[in-house]
């Protein structure tokens, strides 16, 4: 299903770029492969700065919880880590979200910790394009055509009738993901929140 | 030498707090015990529309005081809080009139500065140009409301306090982030212990809860986000914690000398034992995984007071309820406690008041003080989901009756920056809190209930080092030595100290033409800029040069300079343990970060709409924002680049701070706490809203060259540092040393509005102390601010005209006409000038001076000088209000 107007190529040169120019590296130190944290030392403030540059150069807003911690409000904690460990439904649920991700990884005994830790620069290419993907596939509620991206603000502008709309949160892009693998795996679900999200319930 | 005792014990005889559960003693302690939360959505800005929305919140208007606001006009938040518990504190602690000497009290508060946009969003649309912030406009809208920029003043709220007690002891604001109350009190701890005052108010304000600081907070992922019901998002220690929630708030103590307290009778609270603080030198937001930083200042603060770790039976922790600092902490308590651990009680009260930040230490030394006077421990409510990693006795859900005798309160700050206090009960109100207790049977022989104190027991004392291997506890310590072996400069006239004096010596000067993007469209022509930095050679760590302000760079620099020229880059066991006593700039804030986000927040219309802000333009505003404004960022960036972890002080109290730090960091030696310690000041004023400030003072020099010489100055930048050591530990290691440090004093001077004689009052008082601490009849070389301001060059000739009458032929050079005024590193920048020209006997002169305002114009030195000269008086003044003076002289080995 991948959109023939999202070139791959393009793309990891853009990423590879911005995330060489946050850690201060040559690009060619980058490599699809990299390990962010344990290959390229990235610490949390650069993961910030990454993500910040990569929502500026592609119109795209990240996710502001990682897999995991989304994962575990939705589905229940319980389901997700057990025993310190990722379970066999978690690991299921990457290897459909993040197909990428190095297969070989996800075994038995894989803490989130270590999952964190081996997130690579292919990751964030991935992310991007489901993310531009899933903003392709908006349609105008008013008239149905399609959106771009506009010139003037950081929002989409439907092309026929231009109306103007903000950028989908990653949240949605993420939920939807999950949903859908979780559907895939069988999961009985999605059960009930135990932990709401700020802005479901505020009064 | 003063003939003080070196060694006092301080009471606790006053308290006051404002808070989101309460603002007397009685209402807070009684929410905290009823396990309620202070939590709520948030009223002063549309909070609803934010992805976060809670915080622990106060009503302004309900405490408002329009007295304050008359005196003050611009008080913020933080002032009005930091006031009312200022006045509440000072209350209870019931001085009959004429009870205190008031040049012997002072104020040490932690506060914060932070950018403040939303008192101008209602001219973003005339502010906001093409290029950004219109800088003209700015200037204009600044002055039509002069008190615009009292917000940004960063030694803004000591001042006021200061000034409403009449106080005119040292007068400090302490930023060192979620540490900096921790940091205040225990700095005021010490200067009374050492003899410096007899009380300080000591506490912390702050107010970030407004529309940008949540906005900042939330960017960096730090604040809570999964729970929906405000008293519930606070849940330090529970596994299913997400972040920290924000509050407002003020918290003050009265400390004072337990002997004085006793003598007028004061209701004694508490005693303060021990303070110890370090730095994690390990990332800017990420506390040390191991809890390096975190143990080694509970341990310091045990040895402080000659503690034992078992004696301790409750900890306020830090406990911010974020997953790294929780667990961490936990990490840490082990690591100190051992197997103890199990059978102390460790509570986090943000579980009930959110976090407080820079007032978060003063809320919490102020809980741990009841706890010790109550007998009980608050609890850690919403500790519901046992986190495998937490496995400690958090006191969950309901408070619990104890009988605690010792008490430990944890910090630890952004940036890395750490703080514990320690706390005795005073062992005669007990009987008096909980009527249906057995009496206390009396456990040790120090404690003492009558008017008259037996000697300090020299057991208690301890030694406050950082390794207990190199400072065995029963030492007794002496008054040391303290001698400067290394200096580092950046400035307008070099890189380094060597090409800086000398040019300087020559009478060349730094200023330049504006060149700068900073400051271009304002009536400016003439800037001392620094020239050729590269961040690359000078700042090795990358994550530093990514986040670090230049003026923060050049402190790292100038650190290193001193530290190479110390002979100690390769040390790393002496840089372990050294510490770092700083004097910053307020805020560093470049405002077109935010321009390209409000731009996209206006309607139409050119008005700010809070949605179209939250739906388009947080995500325009670079994330690490705050972090890059952090006004602790050159101590920890330093700390990080040279591994050092001693004790620390980060003091941002305006153009004083720099040689104030030189000041602490000479009585922390003085008095045995340190061995050795980096020190000094850094500042760029070339950025808009100080620039602006200056401007308005009606101060910044017009012209390029001045027609008369006292046309004001011209803006500047740079850093100064010095390394200084005890003389045993600089004689031991061989190092060559540039002079002594013999004698210091600080004063703030009272007076509202200032005046001329008031602020010579101040400056006369305070090299009047200095002498007197050095044990010397006069001045020698004055090395003094000469900024060619009317105001400040008349109450330095006030007092040179003073001292001419106890010195014939006294001389004074300064170096504001070659650099400019460049603020907080102005007075590092002195002393760095002294200390070379002690040691190469040579006087810079005063360039471009061209008339004098004492009635000997042969005291101001107008050419270089060669001649020896065996001592030197350096001062620095702020405004009038706070004056710092420090003696140096020619070392001499040998008895003295
Ligand atoms: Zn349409």
């Amino acid at each position: 299903m991948q959109d023939p107007a999202i070139d791959h190529a393009a793309i990891s040169r853009q990423v590879i770029e911005i995330v060489a120019r946050a850690l201060d590296r040559s690009p060619e130190d980058v490599h699809p492969s990299s390990k962010i944290w344990s290959n390229l030392g990235a610490e949390s403030l650069d993961m910030l700065d990454i993500a910040f540059s990569l929502e500026s150069a592609f119109g795209i807003r990240l996710p502001h919880t990682d897999l995991l911690g989304r994962a575990s409000d939705y589905f229940g904690e319980e389901n997700i880590v057990q025993g310190g460990a990722l379970s066999e439904f978690a690991l299921e649920l990457i290897r459909r979200v993040m197909p990428e991700f190095e297969q070989k990884q996800l075994r038995a005994g894989l803490t989130p910790m270590d999952f964190r830790r081996a997130i690579t620069v292919e990751s964030l290419v991935q992310v991007v394009i489901r993310l531009l993907e899933f903003k392709s596939q908006l349609v105008c509620p008013a008239c149905s055509a399609r959106f771009s991206d506009s010139k003037t603000a950081p929002e989409l502008e439907c092309v026929a009738c231009g109306l103007t709309q903000a950028y989908p949160s990653g949240e949605q892009a993420l939920v939807a993901g999950l949903a859908t693998a979780a559907r895939q795996i069988g999961f009985p679900g999605p059960p009930p929140n135990t932990i709401a999200t700020s802005a479901d319930s505020r009064p | 030498m003063s003939a003080r005792p070196q060694y006092r014990r301080v009471a606790i005889t006053g308290m006051g707090a404002m808070t989101s559960l309460g603002g007397t003693i009685p209402s807070l302690w009684g929410a905290i015990l009823a396990g309620r939360s202070g939590v709520s959505y948030i009223k002063q800005f549309d909070s609803g529309l934010f992805p976060v929305s809670i915080g622990g919140e106060i009503d302004l208007e309900a405490m408002r005081d329009p007295e304050l606001d008359g005196q003050f006009p611009g008080c913020g938040r933080a002032a009005h809080f930091g006031s009312w518990a200022a006045g509440r504190a000072w209350q209870d602690a019931q001085f009959a009139s004429g009870a205190l000497d008031e040049s012997r009290a002072g104020v040490c508060i932690g506060a914060s500065t932070f950018p403040v946009i939303e008192d101008r969003l209602d001219r973003l649309g005339d502010l906001l140009d093409e290029q950004g912030w219109n800088r003209r406009k700015y200037l204009e809208l600044c002055r039509s409301r002069p008190h615009l920029l009292a917000q940004s003043d960063a030694a803004f709220i000591s001042t006021v306090l200061s000034q409403r007690l009449q106080f005119q002891g040292p007068s400090t604001t302490v930023q060192a982030a979620c540490a900096s109350a921790t940091q205040a009190i225990g700095h005021a701890f010490h200067l009374i212990r050492n003899g410096d005052a007899d009380v300080m108010l000591a506490g912390g304000t702050d107010s970030m809860v407004s529309m940008m600081c949540v906005t900042g907070f939330t960017l960096l992922g730090s604040l809570s986000r999964r729970w929906s019901t405000p008293a519930k998002a606070s849940r330090p220690f529970d596994r299913t914690r997400d972040g920290f929630v924000l509050a407002e708030g003020a918290a003050m103590l009265i400390l004072e000398d337990l002997n004085q307290a006793l003598n007028r009778g004061a209701t004694i609270h508490a005693e303060i034992v021990g303070y110890g603080s370090s730095c994690d030198a390990y990332r800017f937001t990420d506390v040390h995984p191991d809890g390096l930083g975190a143990s080694m200042c509970m341990n310091a603060a045990l040895e402080d007071a000659g503690v034992e770790p078992h004696e301790i039976g409750y900890i306020n922790a830090h406990g911010t309820s974020t997953p790294l600092n929780d667990r961490v902490e936990t990490i840490a308590i082990r690591q100190v406690f051992g197997r103890h651990s199990e059978r102390l009680a460790v509570s986090s009260t943000k579980s009930q008041l959110g976090h407080l930040l820079c007032a978060a230490g003063a809320v919490e030394a102020l809980l741990s003080v009841l706890t010790l006077e109550c007998g009980s421990i608050p609890a850690t409510i919403n500790l519901e989901n046992a986190d495998p990693d937490c496995d400690l006795d958090y006191v969950p859900l309901k408070p619990r009756q104890a009988d605690v005798r010792l008490a430990l309160s944890n910090s630890f700050g952004f940036g890395g920056q750490n703080g514990a206090l320690v706390f005795r009960r005073w062992e005669k109100c007990l009987s008096e809190c909980i009527p249906n207790r057995p009496p206390m049977v009396r456990r040790d022989s120090e404690s003492d209930e009558g008017a008259r104190l037996p000697a300090p027991n020299r057991d208690h004392r301890g030694a406050a080092g950082f390794n207990r291997a190199l400072r065995p506890a029963a030492k007794v310590r002496t008054r040391a030595r303290v001698v400067a072996t290394g200096v580092g400069i950046v400035s307008s006239l070099g890189l380094n100290a060597p090409t800086h004096f000398e040019r300087l010596c020559r009478g060349e000067s730094g200023i330049r033409s504006i060149s700068g993007r900073e400051l271009e469209g304002l009536p400016l022509t003439c800037e001392g800029r620094v020239q050729g930095f590269e961040r690359r050679e000078h700042v090795p760590h990358r994550m530093l040069r990514k986040i670090l302000t230049n003026a923060a760079c050049y402190a790292v620099a100038a650190a290193g300079e001193a530290i190479c020229d110390a002979g100690l880059a390769a040390e790393r066991g002496i840089l372990e343990r050294c510490g770092i006593c700083v004097g910053s700039l307020g805020l560093d804030q470049d405002f077109n970060v935010f321009a390209d986000s409000l731009r996209v927040s206006l309607t139409r219309e050119k008005v700010f709409d809070t949605r179209l802000f939250v739906e388009y333009g947080m995500s325009l505003i670079d994330p690490l924002f705050l972090v890059k404004s952090l006004p602790n960022s050159g101590l920890c960036g330093m700390a990080i680049q040279f591994g050092l972890r001693g004790a620390n002080l980060n003091i941002m109290n305006g153009a004083v701070s720099g040689l104030q730090s030189i000041d602490a960091a000479a009585a922390e030696i003085r008095s045995g706490n340190l061995d050795c310690a980096i020190a000094g000041g850094y500042d760029s004023l070339l950025q808009l809203e100080v620039a602006i400030n200056h401007l308005i003072a009606g101060n910044v020099r017009a012209g390029e060259r001045p027609s008369s010489g006292r046309n004001g100055y011209a803006l500047g930048e740079g850093a100064a540092f010095v390394f200084l050591e005890s003389e045993t530990h600089a004689r031991a290691r061989g190092a060559r040393i540039y002079a002594e440090i013999t004698g210091g004093g600080q004063t703030h001077a009272a007076s509202h509005p200032m005046t001329r004689e008031a602020g010579a009052g101040g400056l006369k008082a305070a090299a009047q102390k200095a002498m007197d601490a050095a044990g010397v009849e006069t001045a020698g070389i004055i090395f003094g601010d000469g900024f060619g301001a009317p105001f400040q060059d008349g109450v330095e000739a006030d007092v040179l005209n003073h001292l001419r009458m106890k010195q014939q032929g006294i001389r004074f050079t300064s170096a504001a006409g070659a650099l400019g005024f460049c603020g907080v590193a102005s007075g590092a920048l002195s002393a760095a000038h002294a200390l070379l020209g002690l040691r190469e006997a040579l006087i810079p002169p005063i360039v471009n001076c061209s008339d004098s305002l004492t009635d000997c114009a042969e005291t101001y030195i107008r050419s270089q000088e060669r001649l020896p000269f065996d001592r030197a008086l350096v001062w620095s003044s702020d405004r009038g209000f706070d004056h710092v003076a420090v003696i140096l002289e020619r070392y001499e080995g040998g008895a003295k």
